[in-house]
């Protein structure tokens, strides 16, 4: 499989999109016109407080939800929002998931779960990445468990291996570390951090954790549906003290609309 | 518990639906014929139409017993099992499988008394139809009134009440077994062994049906509608021991049929075969079914196709009432097994919509929602066919006998159509139900499907 991120300049871009939800009685702007554009091998985290659109991004930047208005690239290709299909043999090869969840098949073993994404793709597994990536998240001696078998890390780990094994051009974690203690939750951003040192991977986390924030090349703020500001080498301390500050100023919105 | 287990009705209406269709129609049958027994009990019925009344209502009443004790049962145990990581949930935030298990059992109570009585005016009609069917084809002559009472109800309700009572215990008992930590793991890794109890009970029913074959050929080999509905009995009782063994006639079918499915399909074929054999559990849910209403309407029809031709080849000129009796015949078996049918539907829906979580992480992982179709369609073919392979060997259990009582032959002779039939109904109602289902479930967005607190 080509890499597609080595030969565009941007990883992802988005350029002025927005999402509005029409499900509930009032329509409600998720996201308002949002323009982004991330290198590759770069790791941004988004935050923000709860409600601010931070979901809404990632699952528009990765195809997963249709954005009402506004353009999406992935690696320099636009992605196009037409059948379930199509969007999905899109993301194939050009974005990889994790989730807080970790979503594994419970019937696979790790090591199918992990050439999973590859076998639906119906592209051939590189030995040599796959055993690269296996050693790297520390899973070479689980392959032949199933999910109930391994700890909520090792799950996660698996879940990254297999994000990581299919070259994407972008990787999109949300919350990864939510669902873990602060040791696992530790390792997997160490994993991060190693595949974008190593691998040069992109990749892009929402998280709502000031120290795993940090542990990314940079932040991006989001409040009521925009970016409000971006943070380049972060620290726990300064995300922290810049997200009490949305916070004060999004309950004071908040408190302005009533 | 109770308002619990009340709201937990209204939130999974899907499975309870299922529940409650199956306990409706299975009552509506049972208390149809356990009718007949009633107005056998009516001062002004003669001696001779009492006898036919009573057989009738026994030998039929007995197979629809079974067949409906199963059904419901099979119904309210996946109601039950598809609920594990919920009981598991509540489990950890303190009740007591104490608590647990009268949750359950209220559940599948409300359920079941609510379908059974819901079924007492539509059961009061189809009996006295069944009655005026009798009268009309001369098999009881016309004196005595229609009645419906003690044993409709006792035995209708009853049968039907009762084996969902005895499913909703057992799953209760299981569920409060379980430690916490187990029953997420089952939840989402499914159960891999067959208990002690369902090998004993099992091996009951073969035998029953075994001894039921072998009282066929010899003991009871003329006499006449007796011999046919003992025949009758080999094939359920067998079909129903080989169901029990369905998970491990699943891994096998599983493991002869891996290679085929990924050649019919690589990815799909390759998922189908691993959640067959990896979930067993998923694909014996509908096994089961299958397997009874294979060898059900295989066998009831291919004993009637026997009978016909044994008379046919010794010039007994087929009577009046001997074709009303067999009109009759094919209505009774034709209501059973569309009751097995309607199990195997409800059961199939239920186990597929259950999936949509899985379909959804598919999905999200770059499976189009054709290759989730075709790797439904691929584990259901997989199914059908070891459904089929071990409902026929269910049929023959009681066909071989019988063709050797009347023709002294082991082999009967008649014609594949019959069988060709029954083959066309399971393989369009599981196509039928399965994608139809599987549809259904992808037709919400994928990130809904993998939500946590999916609605289900």
């Amino acid at each position: 499989m080509k890499r597609g991120n080595a030969s565009t300049a941007e990883a992802l871009r988005l350029d002025s999109v927005s999402k509005v939800y029409l499900s509930s009685r009032v329509p409600v702007a998720a996201l308002k016109g949002v323009s982004l554009s991330l290198p590759p091998g770069t790791f941004t985290a988004v935050m923000g407080p709860s409600g601010s659109g931070k979901s809404t991004l990632l699952h528009c930047a990765s195809g997963l939800d249709e954005p009402t208005s506004g353009k999406v690239y992935v690696a320099g290709d636009e992605m196009k929002f037409g059948s379930e299909a199509e969007l999905t043999k899109f993301r194939r090869g050009r974005v990889g998931f994790v989730f807080q969840q970790y979503n594994l098949l419970p019937a696979l073993t790790v090591r199918q779960n992990i050439t999973l994404p590859l076998r639906l793709a119906g592209a051939r597994l590189d030995k040599e990445r796959f055993r690269t990536v296996v050693e790297r998240v520390g899973l070479a001696g689980r392959l032949s468990h199933r999910p109930s078998d391994l700890s909520g890390g090792e799950q996660q780990r698996t879940a990254i291996a297999r994000a990581l094994v299919t070259w994407p051009a972008i990787l999109f974690a949300d919350e990864p570390t939510g669902a873990l203690d602060a040791r696992n939750a530790r390792e997997v951003l160490l994993l991060f951090e190693e595949a974008v040192r190593t691998f040069g991977q992109t990749i892009v986390m929402v998280t709502h954790d000031p120290a795993a924030a940090a542990s990314a090349s940079s932040v991006l703020f989001l409040s009521d549906g925009r970016i409000v500001d971006k943070m380049e080498r972060p620290t726990a301390a300064t995300i922290a003290e810049r997200m009490t500050r949305l916070g004060g100023e999004a309950s004071l919105t908040a408190a302005a609309e009533v | 518990m109770l308002s619990i287990a009340l709201s937990s009705l209204r939130f999974r209406a899907g499975i309870f639906v299922a529940s409650f269709i199956n306990v409706f129609l299975g009552a509506a049958i049972l208390m149809s014929f356990a009718s007949l027994l009633d107005s056998a009990g009516s001062p002004a019925v003669s001696r001779a139409d009492k006898n036919t009344l009573t057989t009738m209502a026994l030998v039929i009443g007995g197979w629809g017993l079974l067949i409906v004790a199963f059904g419901v049962a099979a119904t309210s145990t996946l109601s039950v099992r598809q609920r594990d990581t919920e009981i598991a949930l509540l489990k950890s935030a303190g009740a007591t499988p104490r608590q647990l298990g009268r949750m359950i059992i209220s559940e599948v109570t409300v359920i079941s008394v609510a379908a059974a009585i819901v079924a007492i005016p539509v059961a009061f009609f189809t009996g006295r139809a069944c009655l005026a069917a009798l009268r009309a084809t001369n098999q009881v002559a016309g004196g005595g009134a229609y009645h419906f009472g003690v044993f409709a109800l006792t035995v209708g309700l009853g049968d039907t009440v009762f084996a969902a009572s005895i499913a909703a215990y057992a799953a209760a008992r299981r569920a409060a077994s379980l430690s916490t930590r187990d029953a997420l793991a089952v939840a989402a890794a499914g159960e891999r062994r067959i208990s002690r109890k369902r090998i004993v009970f099992a091996c009951l029913f073969l035998l029953a049906g075994i001894d039921c074959g072998v009282l066929t050929a010899t003991v009871f080999n003329d006499r006449g509608f007796v011999t046919m509905s003992l025949a009758g009995e080999a094939c359920i009782q067998t079909s129903i021991g080989l169901a029990l063994f369905a998970p491990a006639l699943m891994r096998t079918a599983a493991w002869l049929l891996g290679r085929p499915l990924q050649m019919v399909s690589r990815i799909s074929g390759y998922l189908a075969g691993t959640n067959v054999r990896q979930r067993p559990d998923q694909a014996t849910n509908v096994l089961m079914p299958i397997v009874v209403f294979v060898g059900l309407a295989a066998g009831s029809l291919y004993l009637q196709s026997v009978f016909n031709n044994a008379n046919a080849a010794s010039r007994i000129a087929e009577s009046a009432d001997g074709k009303g009796v067999e009109t009759l015949n094919f209505i009774i078996v034709a209501m059973i097994a569309v009751f097995a049918a309607v199990v195997l539907i409800n059961i199939a829906v239920a186990t597929t919509i259950h999936r949509r979580r899985e379909f959804g992480q598919e999905r999200l992982l770059g499976a189009t929602p054709a290759q989730v179709l075709w790797m439904v369609g691929l584990e259901s073919i997989t199914t059908a066919v070891a459904g089929l392979i071990f409902g026929t060997v269910g049929a023959l259990a009681g066909v071989v006998p019988y063709s050797i009582a009347r023709t002294h032959s082991a082999a009967p002779h008649v014609g594949i159509g019959i069988y060709l039939g029954v083959v066309a109904v399971v393989v369009v109602l599981m196509a039928a139900a399965n994608l139809g289902a599987t549809l259904r479930a992808m037709r919400r967005p994928a990130l809904d499907a993998i939500a946590v607190t999916s609605v289900a």
